[in-house]
């Protein structure tokens, strides 16, 4: 269960090649710091036997305000579909943990988790074998978080 | 549409699935309804439900949607589906609809009033019947794969037989069996998608992982020698990769291990005897027998990168990976429920 010998994943045909277009065109400069990969591209790009991954691209995003989330009570969550790829995301506050008193405890973990997927995420190149070799960078979070949040996806 | 046989069997069927489940604190049967119905008097956790019970054989489209249009007008508090078999796109539209059902090949679902239930329970099947109808043996398998394969012109008897290297009265008895259950019409055209379910019940090909290195095996000598020349039966690719092929919504990486249906045994000792068994994590790719003939001898060209990426292999037809993928129920099924294949014919 890791990434590929230099450090890039190469993927294969069309549909990989309109990804990482995509991607690229809507999430924007991943060295940003202002995305994450979750769900089954994340752990396509930490796991070599992962199987069965779509092309949905799965998000946690930056929100702005430190707690901000937390104090109004609500989660950000949203969908949309530029290019036909089907992009879901999750928008999380920079949180100190004074921010999380008096929340239940699965809303604590829900926040906590996607923050520190977000902060604690790293950049994966992605090449693709497709006519004009599409290729690019994603943030992804870590191999464990990836799991963690799809271990359906793993033999 | 045959009910099934015997209300007090298929009653006692459901009971004992009930009783496995622990849904419910107390049940009675009430009254019959009618040859195919009865009413059963439930205690869930919090309160009492009466059950509208419908019986039948192989709950098809039509037949949940007469039970759906029964439901709306009745005041029961729930109506239970009960046959021998249920479908998976059936499953979903009584679902959708909020009703319940029990497969007595050993699923229980079961909602409403304070209840949820979903569970695998024993398998029940009810007493053989004389007349057996539904997918039959490897004749059965043959001719469904057959009529799916070109359903809006469907292939003779004969031809059916020839291509599957079976005799041309079992595939006729598999065409009967089909006919009686309602999955084939009288000229042969497959009811769509209800054999396709029906036909990934019954599909159930062994893949066996090998490591090595497949590209050095096919290069052994002349690879037509290994892979079968074009227009014959041999190696085809299936699985995920064929799928992305196909036009499935599927990401691969090039490390992925391809998939293929075999002709035979033999070709599967031969591979194994070169690349060695292997586990999951480390295979380099995955042999099985085709579970008909049809799997090796009706593969074709793709020209799709997501195919020619990983080597130049003849394809099987859209519905072979699409029987892989039916029979996983997650991921499998969503991936399924999306893709209309590039160039093929959806069936599901």
């Amino acid at each position: 269960m890791s990434g590929s010998k230099d450090g890039t994943i190469h993927l294969v045909g069309v549909e990989a090649a309109r990804l990482v277009r995509s991607a690229a065109s809507t999430l924007g400069d991943p060295s940003s710091g202002r995305y994450a990969i979750i769900g089954g591209l994340a752990v396509l790009c930490r796991c070599e036997t992962a199987k069965r991954v779509t092309s949905d691209i799965d998000t946690v995003t930056a929100g702005l305000e430190r707690g901000a989330l937390v104090a109004e009570k609500m989660m950000i969550v949203g969908a949309g579909a530029p290019d036909d790829m089907k992009f879901d995301w999750i928008v999380t506050d920079p949180l100190e943990l004074a921010d999380l008193e008096g929340l239940p405890e699965k809303q604590q973990l829900f926040l906590a988790a996607h923050r520190w997927a977000l902060e604690s995420a790293g950049l994966v190149n992605v090449d693709v074998d497709y006519r004009d070799n599409p290729n690019g960078s994603l943030r992804s979070v870590t191999e464990s978080l990836a799991v963690a949040r799809a271990p359906h996806l793993l033999p | 549409m045959a009910v099934v046989q015997s209300v007090v069997e298929a009653k006692e069927s459901l009971f004992a699935a009930l009783r496995v489940s622990g849904a419910l604190t107390s049940f009675k049967l009430e009254d019959q309804l009618d040859s195919g119905s009865f009413s059963l008097q439930a205690q869930g956790q919090r309160r009492h439900v009466q059950f509208s019970v419908t019986l039948c054989s192989r709950a098809d489209s039509a037949f949940v949607g007469a039970v759906i249009s029964r439901s709306l007008q009745t005041s029961w508090d729930r109506v239970i589906v009960v046959a021998d078999r249920i479908p998976f796109d059936v499953r979903g539209a009584l679902g959708e609809a909020d009703i319940s059902w029990y497969d007595r090949r050993g699923h229980l679902h079961l909602t409403g009033q304070g209840i949820y239930i979903d569970v695998t329970v024993e398998p029940d099947p009810r007493s053989p019947t004389s007349t057996a109808e539904g997918i039959r043996g490897r004749s059965g398998l043959a001719y469904a794969t057959a009529v799916l394969l070109s359903p809006y012109d469907p292939p003779s008897l004969r031809a059916v037989a020839r291509a599957s290297e079976l005799s041309a009265p079992s595939i006729s008895t598999a065409a009967a069996a089909l006919r009686r259950a309602a999955l084939v019409s009288e000229e042969g055209r497959p009811l769509i998608p209800d054999l396709f379910w029906e036909l990934a019940d019954a599909w159930s090909p062994t893949f066996v992982h090998l490591g090595g290195d497949l590209t050095e095996f096919l290069h052994q000598g002349d690879v037509r020698d290994i892979l079968g020349e074009d227009g014959t039966p041999g190696w085809a690719l299936t699985g995920d990769i064929a799928a992305a092929g196909w036009g499935a919504k599927l990401i691969m990486r090039s490390t992925a291990a391809p998939a293929f249906y075999v002709p035979d045994l033999h070709t599967v000792r031969l591979a194994r005897r070169f690349l060695g068994d292997a586990t999951h994590e480390s295979h380099s790719c995955s042999l099985a027998v085709a579970p008909t003939p049809l799997a090796c001898s009706t593969r074709v060209t793709v020209s799709s990168a997501a195919v020619t990426g990983y080597g130049h292999f003849l394809v099987a037809p859209p519905l072979f990976p699409a029987l892989e993928l039916a029979g996983d129920s997650a991921r499998g099924r969503e991936i399924l429920s999306e893709w209309n294949p590039t160039g093929g014919v959806r069936v599901w």
